[in-house]
């Protein structure tokens, strides 16, 4: 197969130009400008589109099992390839809860190898913030890194033992920061908005001072860390002050960080309810900030499902998440390329090579002659709206439905197999 | 004017005409325009005054009532309140009025709820409480003619308090010259959300005050994480006699919305004397402009299948 005339944009070499690139038995043999299709060969003029390695999410929640109303991992799948992923990193904090070998493979056989499926384990067992999970037999079986997202590991004993642990695995553990005793309760960002709303707030610190003690645990046994779903200016502060020390770690945040903030919550909307939750305009500004200088190093959906019934329940009652695989690439252009904040290769190099990069995920991210073709093709500006009636996650609500969004996912390519988006 | 959800979403001239409407139904000069209509009241949070006094405003309308409360409906089998709205709906009801423990419940029902039933809000959550507020307005034009330039200072705990919203968000609409007072652990964690001025103090804050505005001091928030005793509270902010005459306007409006809780946040000695009385006044006058809050909603089409 022969993939002619596109602008390949490829982040983990800086490459940005006209290319074509052959895909024989779903691995890239040539990738070069000029190439004259072979007879009998499937060619496809991509003129005036965009070729950027697959995109890769470092942090989604698909739900199975356990909560499979919500999303299961083969309706999460075809979500995450209708959003330009060809590679995604579900979290552990599902029923039971990835913490254990058998569940491991089950989900790995649920994902039938139709994307780059790389599980993040629980760090603790049951994600119960005590015992640490049996870290070697869960890295043979396929654990890409560790996390127990969704909740805080409080024991900071725990936490330093755990990091240095699995750094020596070479692995990394994902933090989700929070301090519980200041989120506890809490529906939206605690501020103006909380006040006159009359909702208990979860103010910023329950990320940066959650942040601030765990980078003195790294600092303290030289770890390598990563930050999940960083959404508050002090958080950002805090993580560009560790880089500058020379600290390993490294963080994420979520387009919804960029896109939306607490004003957008008026109307005691539950299709917003996230966590962290929307900040202000100021945090905002300081996730785009971060993102620009590099304090920021990748986006990731933080994909969140829920049933349509639970996030139609009045907002304290509502769980917190977004629907974020078929929305990520549309906001991160829409909101960050064709503003100016960020050049289309920096913005794309968070979305692939950067995540790739942080976990240590072979054949992704990167476009190279002898790896697997797993590829995304975008126009850079077909303008569309957003439909939340259809995606293809079980969660047909959101925030974005209805943006219009200018820069669209065409085709995703997995392992040299082609899917057409949005037919 | 569709409902009655919060101050914010109605205009200066919906509530002027709800405060003549009052005044005429007060004095015997309006007639009912919504008789044998049919209203619910749906409580599913303790109340007296607001109950009784809508219960009463719709009777004295010739209206039909319906009285629920959620422990023995359908909502403590689970249903949601969209379902049993809807239900209300075909059965014939006209409005509802719901009391709930819920900020913004109103909000998410009307999101989801197809039908053209009439919404009233009797207080949801820490969120607003709109008939209180213009009850007050009712009295306060009553007793002074205007709120405009008056100092109003609300006192107590003001960061639970929809109460306060309320009469914030009226009050300001009037440019009233709004005080809140509170110790650090009962006053709004955001300065910001709403324009007034803040005090610690109380003798600064009741300085020269036209109407001090007493809220409910739970006991119980006493009791959480964080909150020194009831007796701290009331060493620092009860207000009495003394106080009053000591530091306000000489002729002070107190007001409360209640239930009070007597020698905590107010004085019995003030509650039963002269002074005390406004807060007896402020319940009747609710009566009246419950009554023509309804008559405003319902007037006119909104036939129920």
């Amino acid at each position: 197969m022969l993939l002619k005339n596109a602008t390949v944009i490829n982040p983990a070499e800086n490459f940005e130009g006209k290319s074509d690139i052959r895909i024989e038995n779903g691995i890239i043999t040539e990738f070069s400008p000029n190439l004259k299709s072979n007879s009998n060969e499937e060619t496809i003029d991509l003129e005036g589109k965009i070729i950027t390695a697959g995109l890769v999410d470092m942090h989604c929640h698909l739900r199975e099992p356990g909560f499979t109303a919500k999303e299961t991992i083969k309706t999460g799948i075809s979500s995450a390839i209708e959003g330009g992923y060809t590679a995604i990193c579900p979290m552990a904090n599902t029923n039971p809860a990835v913490d254990n070998v058998t569940t491991l493979i089950y989900t790995k056989n649920q994902a039938e190898q139709k994307i780059g499926f790389y599980p993040i384990c629980a760090v603790t067992k049951g994600l119960y913030g005590d015992k640490l999970v049996n870290v070697s037999e869960l890295i043979d079986n396929g654990a890409i890194a560790f996390s127990d997202d969704g909740k805080p590991i409080e024991n900071m004993h725990l936490l330093r033992e755990a990091i240095k642990y699995i750094n020596s695995h070479n692995k990394v553990i994902i933090s989700h920061s929070e301090d519980s005793s200041l989120a506890s309760g809490g529906v939206i960002n605690e501020g103006k908005i909380s006040t006159r709303l009359g909702l208990k707030g979860i103010p910023s610190i329950t990320e940066s001072l959650a942040i601030a003690r765990e980078l003195e645990i790294v600092k303290s046994i030289n770890g390598r860390y990563h930050f999940a779903h960083i959404s508050a200016k002090r958080s950002i502060e805090l993580i560009r002050q560790a880089k500058k020390e020379g600290l390993n770690v490294t963080a994420e945040t979520a387009p919804h960080y960029f896109s939306l903030t607490e004003d957008d919550m008026v109307d005691y909307d539950a299709k917003y309810k996230v966590n962290p939750p929307l900040r202000t305009k100021e945090d905002l500004e300081a996730v785009i900030e971060g993102l620009k200088d590099g304090t920021l190093d990748a986006i990731a959906t933080d994909h969140a499902p829920h049933t349509v019934a639970e996030k139609q329940k009045p907002i304290q009652n509502a769980p917190m998440g977004i629907s974020g695989f078929e929305t990520a690439l549309g906001l991160t252009l829409t909101n960050l390329v064709h503003t100016g904040k960020l050049s289309l290769i920096a913005a794309l190099g968070k979305l692939n090579y950067n995540p790739a990069k942080i976990l240590g995920i072979e054949n992704q991210g990167i476009i190279k002659i002898g790896a697997e073709a797993n590829l995304t093709i975008i126009d850079l500006n077909e303008e569309w709206i957003v439909n939340a009636q259809n995606f293809k996650s079980k969660c047909r609500i959101s925030p974005f439905d209805g943006f219009k969004l200018k820069g669209k996912v065409k085709m995703t390519i997995i392992n040299g197999k082609i899917y057409k988006i949005g037919k | 004017m569709e409902h009655l959800i919060d101050i914010q979403s109605i205009s200066k001239q919906n509530i002027e005409d709800i405060i003549y409407l009052a005044k005429s139904f007060k004095e015997g000069k309006q007639e009912s325009s919504v008789k044998s209509k049919t209203l619910a009241l749906m409580f599913c949070e303790n109340s007296t005054r607001t109950r009784c006094s809508f219960e009463i405003a719709g009777q004295k309308l010739g209206m039909n009532i319906i009285n629920f409360d959620d422990a023995h409906s359908s909502l403590s089998k689970g249903e949601s309140l969209k379902d049993t709205i809807e239900n209300l709906y075909f059965i014939g009801v006209n409005a509802v009025v719901i009391r709930h423990s819920l900020s913004g419940i109103i909000n998410n029902v009307l999101r989801l709820v197809n039908y053209p039933i009439k919404f009233v809000n009797g207080g949801d959550g820490t969120h607003a409480h709109p008939s209180q507020a213009l009850l007050d307005y009712y009295t306060m034009l009553e007793k002074m003619g205007t709120v405009e330039n008056k100092k109003i200072t609300i006192v107590g705990d003001v960061s639970h308090s929809r109460v306060a919203k309320s009469n914030i968000a009226l009050l300001s609409k009037f440019n009233a010259d709004i005080h809140l007072c509170a110790p650090t652990y009962l006053q709004f964690e955001n300065f910001e959300a709403f324009n007034v001025k803040y005090h610690n103090d109380i003798k600064e804050a009741i300085e020269g005050a036209n109407v001090v505005m007493v809220l409910r001091v739970q006991n119980e928030r006493h009791e959480q994480e964080g909150y020194p005793e009831s007796s701290e509270y009331k060493r620092l902010y009860e207000i009495d006699t003394d106080l009053l005459k000591k530091y306000a306007d000489k002729n002070v409006i107190l007001m409360h919305p209640g239930p009070a809780n007597r020698n905590i946040e107010v004085s019995s000695e003030l509650l039963d004397n002269r002074v005390g009385k406004t807060i007896l006044e402020q319940a009747q006058n609710g009566v009246y402009v419950r009554m023509a809050i309804l008559n405003t909603l319902l007037k006119g089409g909104n036939h129920a299948s």
